[in-house]
This record gives C-alpha cells, sequence and structure tokens, in this order.
C-alpha cells in the first residue's frame, strides 16, 4: 500500500535555517551565505513556509543555536524543518556529530580533538527533536545536514536504537559516515545544497509537484553521483526516514502555489468577510457554536478541499501518456525571479499549457544569472552558440544553456543586449509588470524635510542622511540586478540629470553599501541579510524595487497583530531620476541551428506570454506586490482591485503619487494564508463538533464529484460549486 | 587467539605510537558500510595484535588492558577472493586517512600504514607483514593528516 503524505500546508510550520558562514578560529565558508539565500527563497515559494515561519540564523555559539533551536520548535505544529550548513566535526570515533557555530574552536589532548561552541547532534540536537516529536506538539520533523561528517548523524537511528519520538524524524545527510565534502569556490552555493535547491524548484518525480522527502533524498543521491569526497570517493548523500508510513511533503515544486490553493485563499478570504457581517443570532441558528466556528469550518472546509483537490486534479488529470513536453528555458533577473517562477509554475498547470488529450506542451527551467552576465552573453550570441572553450567568460559556461525567454529587470537591458549582432534575434513584446525602485528607509527615522520639486535619488539620500546622520545606504550587487544598477547610474549621477559625484562621492557610496559583504546578490537576499546584522537593521536606508518593500513589510505585518519585524517596517521615497522595473517579456531565438523543434518551441513561447500577459499572470505580479504593466513611460499604475498600493483619494497617476499602502483585499489574502488556514485547520481537527459532518459531507461530495470527472474541471466551476454547497451547508444564505 | 588462524588479513598501524587511538580506529572503522557488509559477506572480524604477534578478539571495549596493542587487524575468511581483498583495502585505506586527518591537529601529526598480508603466511611474524604489504604494491601509508589538499577544483571544505 503507497504511503499516504503527511501534507503539511496550511499547518503552523517553522523552517529553521542555520547557516555559519564565518568563522574565528576556522575557515570561512562564503558558500554558506549563498545557500541560506537561495533555500530561503526556495522554501518561501514551496508552499509550505509562509514568510514569517522561515528563521535564517547564523549562531556563535552553541548556547545561541539551542536557543533558535528551542523557540522555533516550539511555535511548530506542522512541519519543522532544521537545515545547517557549516562545519562539521566528528569526535575521533566517529560516534557523533558536532555542529561548529562560528565561534567554535579545536582543542587537542590524548583523546583527540574535542571543539568548544559546538553542539552535538547526539545529546543536544536529537533529544530536543524527540522529547518535541514524543510531545506530539510537532507534525513531522525533518533535518537537513550539509557538513562534513553529516553521515555521522544517521549512527542515532542505527538498529536496536530506535527511541519514542523518532518516528515523526526524517534526516538528510549531505555525504555518509565519516567522510569530508568541498564546500565549493564561495561564489556559488555548497555544492549539496545547490542540488537541494535545484531540485526544490524543479521538483524530483515525474508526474507531481508536490516533493516528499525520500524522492528528494533519493533525487540528492543521484544528483551527487559523480562527485567525490576529500577522501576522493564517491559521494553519497545519505538519508533516514521517519518510522512512519508517511511520506512528508516539503514543497510544491518551483515556487509552485497551486492555483487552486491560491483560489481557496481568495474564497477563504470572502467568506470571513461576509460571515463576519452576519448577525449573530442568524450564526447561532446555522452554526450552533460560537460566532466564530461556523467561519473557522467554513474556512477549514475549503483548505481541505484545496488540498483533496490538488490530489484529484492530478489523478484527473491522468490521460493516456503524453510525449515529453518540450523544454524551454527562462532567464530572468534574481529580483525578479521569485514572483516569475511562481507565474510560471501556474502556467505550468494552466489549460493554456495543456493541449489535446491534456498534455502539457512545455515544461519551463527558470534560471536567474547575473544580470549583466546575461546581457554580456547576448551581446556575444555567437560564443554562446558556438562556446570557443577560452576566455574569462563563457555564456555556456557561466550561464548555462541558451534560453528561450529572457525577462530581465529593466527594458534598459535589453536595449544594452539587442546589438543587432550574431544569431540571436530579441522581441521585446512588451511589459508584464513593473515596480518603480525605491528608497526604503526605516520608520524610526524622521521623515526629510520635504523638497518641494527635486526628488532626485541623492538628494533624497542627503535628505535623509540630514534627518538621521546614522543612516547607511544599502543596495544588493549591481552585477546581479537590474535594480541595483538604475540605482547606481543614479548615485554616481551618471544619467544626465545630475551633475556626476566624482570619485570621492562614489567612494561615500560604496563605502556604505560595502557594509554588507560580500555584496548581497538581490535585494531579497540583501534583506535577509540585514535581518541577521542588527547593527545596521535599524539604520539602513535601502534602494530596492517596491515590490520586495512590499513583500517585507507585509511580512512585518503588523496589521496581523502579530510581532513587528523591524526589517520590514520600512516607508518608501520614490526617486524621480531613476527609472522603474518593467519586466519585459523578450522573446530569444537562435538562428543558424538545426532545431527540429524551432515552430513548437515559438508557439511554446506564445502561449506563455498570453498567459503571463493575461489576467492569471498579472495577478501573480499584482499579489506578490507589483504594478501593472509599465506603459513605457514610467507611469505604471497600481493594478485595480486587488494591488498592495492604492493611491490616497484615488488612481495615482505616477509612481511618487502613490501612497504606498497594503490594500485590503491583499491583506485579506495574506491574513488567510498566514494566521486563518492554520487556526482554522486546527479547529476542524478538533474532535466532532456539530457541524464536522455538515462540512465534511460537502467535502465528500465535491471530492468524488473531481474524481468522477472526465477531465480536470476548471477552476473557477470547482470554486463556484464549493461556495454553492458550503453555503447550503451553512442556512442557505 | 594466535596468528595461526588461516585468513586473509588487512593490518593497521598508527604510526608515532598512537596505539591509545585504536579503540576508536575501531569504532570508526565499525561505522563504514564497506566494514558492515564485509561482515555480513565475508565474516570480517577485527582483532587487536600485540607487540609480540599475538592476536586478540577486539570487542567493544577496546584493547585488552594487558600486553601492547599496536595494531588492528582486519581478518576475512580464507574464501575471499583477492578482488574482494583489494576492494576492501581500498576502503580501509580511505576509511583509515579520514581517521586520522580527523584526528590530526595542532602539534599533532598521525599517519596510518594499512597492509595486505597473504592468508598463507599465518605463521609470520611481525616484521614480514610489511614484506607481504610490497608484495602487494606498496604499504599504503597515508600522507601526514590534512596535506590532502580538496579535490573536485573546489576551494575549502565545510568538515
Amino acid at each position: 500500500m503507497p504511503a499516504r503524505d503527511y501534507d503539511p500546508r496550511g499547518r503552523a510550520s517553522r523552517a529553521l535555517l542555520v547557516g555559519v558562514d564565518r568563522y574565528t578560529h576556522d575557515e570561512n565558508l562564503p558558500g554558506v551565505k549563498r545557500n541560506l539565500g537561495a533555500l530561503f527563497d526556495a522554501l518561501m515559494s514551496g508552499g509550505v513556509f509562509g514568510a514569517h515561519e522561515v528563521k535564517v540564523e547564523s549562531p556563535q555559539t552553541g548556547t545561541q543555536f539551542l536557543q533558535y533551536l528551542e523557540r522555533d520548535l516550539k511555535q511548530a505544529r506542522g512541519l519543522f524543518l532544521l537545515y545547517f550548513a557549516g562545519h562539521g566535526r566528528a569526535p575521533q570515533d566517529g560516534g557523533d556529530l558536532l555542529l561548529a557555530c562560528g565561534a567554535s574552536e579545536r582543542f587537542d589532548d590524548d583523546n583527540g580533538p574535542t571543539y568548544s561552541e559546538a553542539v552535538s547532534w547526539r545529546t543536544d540536537v536529537l533529544p530536543r527533536l524527540r522529547n518535541a516529536a514524543r510531545q506530539q506538539h510537532v507534525g513531522q520533523i525533518v533535518v537537513i545536514l550539509d557538513c562534513c561528517f553529516a553521515g555521522n548523524a544517521l549512527r542515532s537511528f542505527g538498529a536496536g536504537d530506535v527511541q519514542a519520538g523518532s518516528d515523526r524524524i526524517s534526516v538528510l545527510t549531505s555525504v555518509q559516515v565519516n567522510r569530508r565534502i568541498p564546500a565549493g569556490n564561495g561564489s556559488r552555493a555548497t555544492p549539496y545544497t545547490e542540488q537541494l535547491v535545484r531540485l526544490l524548484h524543479n521538483g524530483v518525480e515525474e508526474g507531481t509537484n508536490v516533493i516528499r522527502v525520500v524522492p528528494l533524498a533519493k533525487a540528492l543521491r543521484q544528483a551527487m553521483r559523480d562527485r567525490t569526497t576529500v577522501e576522493g570517493d564517491p559521494w553519497v548523500p545519505r538519508y533516514h526516514r521517519a518510522e512512519t508510513d508517511h511520506e512528508v511533503v516539503i514543497g510544491l515544486r518551483a515556487g509552485l502555489d497551486d492555483p487552486l490553493w491560491q483560489r481557496a485563499g481568495e474564497t477563504l478570504a470572502a467568506w470571513a468577510t461576509s460571515l463576519r457581517a452576519w448577525p449573530r443570532s442568524r450564526l447561532r441558528r446555522a452554526g450552533g457554536g460560537s460566532g466564530a466556528l461556523p467561519v473557522a469550518l467554513t474556512a477549514a472546509a475549503v483548505v481541505l478541499a484545496a488540498a483533496g483537490g490538488y490530489g484529484t486534479y492530478r489523478l484527473a488529470s491522468g490521460h493516456p501518456p503524453c510525449a515529453p513536453p518540450l523544454e524551454l528555458r527562462v532567464l530572468t533577473d534574481p529580483d525578479v525571479a521569485p514572483t516569475v517562477r511562481q507565474a510560471v509554475s501556474g502556467y505550468l498547470a494552466s489549460s493554456e499549457n495543456h493541449g489535446a488529450g491534456g498534455c502539457r506542451r512545455s515544461d519551463i527551467d527558470v534560471e536567474s544569472p547575473k544580470a549583466t552576465d546575461v546581457v554580456t552573453g547576448l551581446q556575444q550570441s555567437l560564443r554562446w552558440q558556438n562556446p570557443s572553450g577560452d576566455g574569462d567568460f563563457q555564456p555556456q559556461r557561466d550561464i548555462g544553456a541558451q534560453p528561450d525567454v529572457w525577462i530581465p529587470g529593466s527594458s534598459t537591458s535589453h536595449a544594452r543586449a539587442d546589438n543587432g549582432e550574431g544569431p540571436v534575434t530579441l522581441r521585446n513584446l512588451g511589459s508584464i509588470a513593473s515596480s518603480p525602485i525605491v528608497l526604503a528607509v526605516p520608520r524610526s527615522v524622521p521623515a526629510p524635510p520635504d523638497n518641494g520639486a527635486d526628488r532626485h535619488l541623492n538628494q533624497l539620500v542627503a535628505d535623509v542622511r540630514t534627518a538621521d546622520p546614522k543612516t547607511v545606504l544599502l543596495r544588493d550587487d549591481p552585477e546581479f540586478t537590474d535594480s541595483a544598477q538604475l540605482a547606481t547610474v543614479a548615485l554616481y549621477g551618471a544619467n544626465a540629470i545630475d551633475e556626476p559625484v566624482g570619485d570621492a562621492g562614489v567612494r561615500t557610496v560604496e563605502e556604505q553599501t560595502q557594509r554588507l559583504s560580500p555584496a548581497p546578490r538581490s535585494s531579497y537576499e540583501l534583506m535577509r541579510e540585514l535581518n541577521g546584522a542588527r547593527e545596521l537593521r535599524e539604520d539602513a536606508a535601502v534602494l530596492l524595487p517596491e515590490q520586495v518593500m512590499a513583500q517585507f513589510n507585509a511580512r512585518s505585518a503588523d496589521w496581523l497583530g502579530g510581532q513587528a519585524d523591524q526589517l520590514g517596517r520600512r516607508v518608501p521615497l520614490y526617486p524621480d531620476d531613476v527609472g522603474s522595473l518593467d519586466l519585459p517579456f523578450v522573446q530569444v531565438t537562435w538562428s543558424g541551428g538545426a532545431d527540429p523543434d524551432a515552430q513548437a518551441r515559438r508557439d511554446a513561447v506564445a502561449h506563455l506570454h498570453h498567459w503571463l500577459a493575461g489576467p492569471a499572470g498579472l495577478a501573480v505580479f499584482t499579489d506578490a506586490g507589483y504594478r501593472g504593466p509599465s506603459a513605457g513611460d514610467d507611469q505604471a499604475q497600481p493594478a485595480d482591485g486587488d494591488s498592495w498600493l492604492v493611491a490616497s483619494g484615488g488612481a495615482a497617476t505616477s509612481p511618487g503619487s502613490v501612497g504606498y499602502r497594503v490594500a485590503p483585499a491583499a491583506v485579506a489574502k495574506v491574513h488567510a494564508r498566514s494566521v486563518l488556514y492554520p487556526a482554522l485547520l486546527a479547529a476542524v481537527q478538533r474532535p466532532r463538533t456539530p457541524y464536522y459532518g455538515a462540512f465534511t459531507e460537502a467535502l465528500q461530495s465535491q471530492v468524488h464529484q473531481w474524481i468522477t470527472a472526465t477531465g480536470p474541471l476548471p477552476i473557477d466551476t470547482f470554486a463556484d460549486t464549493l461556495d454553492r454547497k458550503l453555503r447550503d451547508a451553512l442556512g442557505g444564505r | 587467539m594466535t596468528r595461526g588462524e588461516a585468513g586473509h588479513r588487512i593490518s593497521i598501524r598508527l604510526t608515532g605510537d598512537q596505539a591509545q587511538h585504536l579503540k576508536a580506529l575501531r569504532s570508526w572503522l565499525s561505522l563504514e558500510e564497506w566494514f558492515t557488509d564485509a561482515q555480513a559477506q565475508y565474516g570480517l572480524r577485527v582483532v587487536y595484535r600485540g607487540r609480540d604477534g599475538r592476536e586478540q578478539a577486539a570487542g567493544p571495549d577496546g584493547p585488552p588492558m594487558g600486553g601492547v596493542v599496536t595494531e588492528i587487524v582486519l581478518v576475512l575468511a580464507g574464501a575471499a577472493l583477492n578482488p574482494v581483498i583489494n576492494d576492501l583495502y581500498e576502503h580501509v585505506k580511505t576509511s583509515v586517512h579520514a581517521f586520522t586527518t580527523n584526528l590530526s591537529g595542532g602539534e599533532r601529526r598521525i599517519e596510518g600504514r594499512v597492509a595486505v598480508e597473504d592468508s598463507s603466511a599465518g605463521a609470520d611474524d611481525a616484521e614480514d607483514a610489511t614484506d607481504a604489504t610490497d608484495r602487494t604494491g606498496g604499504a599504503a601509508t597515508d600522507d601526514a593528516a590534512g596535506a590532502s589538499g580538496p579535490r573536485d577544483g573546489e576551494a575549502g571544505r565545510i568538515g
């Protein structure tokens, strides 16, 4: 009998990502820093963890490590994910794994080495995990260890060593017992985590977007098969599976936010709103219990239906075998990548991407290399098409295979890349969304004086520093993102509007931005690193896309009644001399090669563009805090309705005139996702409320309909039917 | 037990009179997959060998308190074929190298010497063991601990 899925979506899950990249007494591990950003993004887009549910820490001491562990373990009700990357150490007999914190130091005596400020897997970490599992408040625990000697942790699960509470703990180790592994050169994530992140984005099992722990572990082993340990023997990642018959789901591939899930969220938000407006007497008649309960049950039913619907959607779409879908390759800007991945995931599951017989037209790989590398690669497209194997820059090696679609941050990049030379043709099909670049200033900084018309970036920076001289200016690496490039041009006064600031001015800028070093590779990474840099966090004014700021402001979520996160509490200033991100959809075609799929490829790109430019695609972007497509004049408007950004007093006429605040509909969605789902799911899981039966009946009926359907039901039909049934169940309203 | 018992032998000696670490080495080796596989398939056993050439079973409690133990010896059933021995020898070398590298640090530099001994040489004395190794192409003596640089063309390691 196949194992049942343990699917934590909708539960209060927690992920603690521990990464130690700097060591006082040992070699630094710059790749680990990359790991944290990449894994954070992958988990964030996997659908299991909300933004506030993923914590990233770099403990200096063992005490700190265990404090973080206890803090997050205590809060987890669904999945608890513990990830560690850093130096792993082994005692001389190999009987334990020691996870070294930043201040860890080795001492030697006759009994072999010991390590200060390192936590023991066997005596510190595992007992805490087992205790939590034994007390049953946490659903499942997954541990991922990317360090030397990681396999030594598995000794704790040896035959005859089974202990209470180990039945919910799965462990993935980067390497087999007693072996050390290379950490990479620091320009990318460490080799194991790089593969982990790739698999989280791309998925591991044919025919499903769900990522389960054991298939993931097997895929990791396969991915590392050609590599060797430091000792020179084959590098073999290992795993221990929790001793239950559950397959633990840790996310959906490629940042997939299941459209059903999204739809359920919207239905839920609407329902919660409408039910709150009901008179309490009516609620009692309909619900019989407290006013909150019917809402809870309704919403939980929606949640459950969405979760159940996912599987049945797949089931129902199980037509005869399809030919392998065409592989499309999309390159995009690192700042834009999380949302593009989410949108592409939506597209992959959409009817637009399914042809006759329900077969998928295309599969899509989204990559986000350095923005400047892509421009250079396209300028030198002949080298990209015909790798020469020499020279510092080799597009095939440094970027990868040639793209079919390029979504840079800014059409400025497209203009630079399009030099009309070589075998490539770049066709800009238009902006798919936009976001102005803002100077995001902590709320604690006094409002700078209003200088009237002069809103040049350098003037804004000067104003802020006048208001609070401690303010430090930060931006990410301009080689990586268009937003940092556009901002840097304005900072240097190199945009033909201002006077150039000269060498001293450039130095002043760079001295500040280098306070985070190495430079973050995206605005998301910058904000995440800023979170760990407590001495900077309160004083940093950050140059980044408005959308990224909106994301972090939403995560801070004052309005959810949660703990306010200083990181996100920033207000935007809108410079008028910095271009916006306008996300042009650029079709990339290559002449000269004999591609038998050329026409199919063009068709697949056209379908992707049609979907992204349509309402479903736009909704993904506006839900993520983007504005609508740019008309090419930097006057992009917030989208109607659900946009995060609303103008005070009506439609905005320019980015600068938009009063930044979060729109109520956007609030409702985030609210539903991060607070209502877990609470309501918990409510419906309580034993036998009077209405449990009614709701489960409606639910089962709906699921039955799904299973017997001859093809995938349109999402709208699903939502409408469910909505009607739930209303009937609630008393005819 | 004496060395008269038949079977292929792979001996491991830690240089620099580091016999106090042999118990840890035994534990270290027993964690390895090749070790448990060889136990199951070829009846692999571990014995401690003293300076006088006498061998005693190596239980989980470590070397016997009397006498001076100088080597760990892995003993395989006589039926094991040469390819098996050679394969095992490579595994042992790698594992011992990992062990000595982990143990070395600061002022301490420990090396391991791994040698295959002929199954028919049951009556050989300890010195002959080295000769037997030479016959197989030389004793596998680990590099000085820590001198083994990163492979795979990548800088640094995370362990």
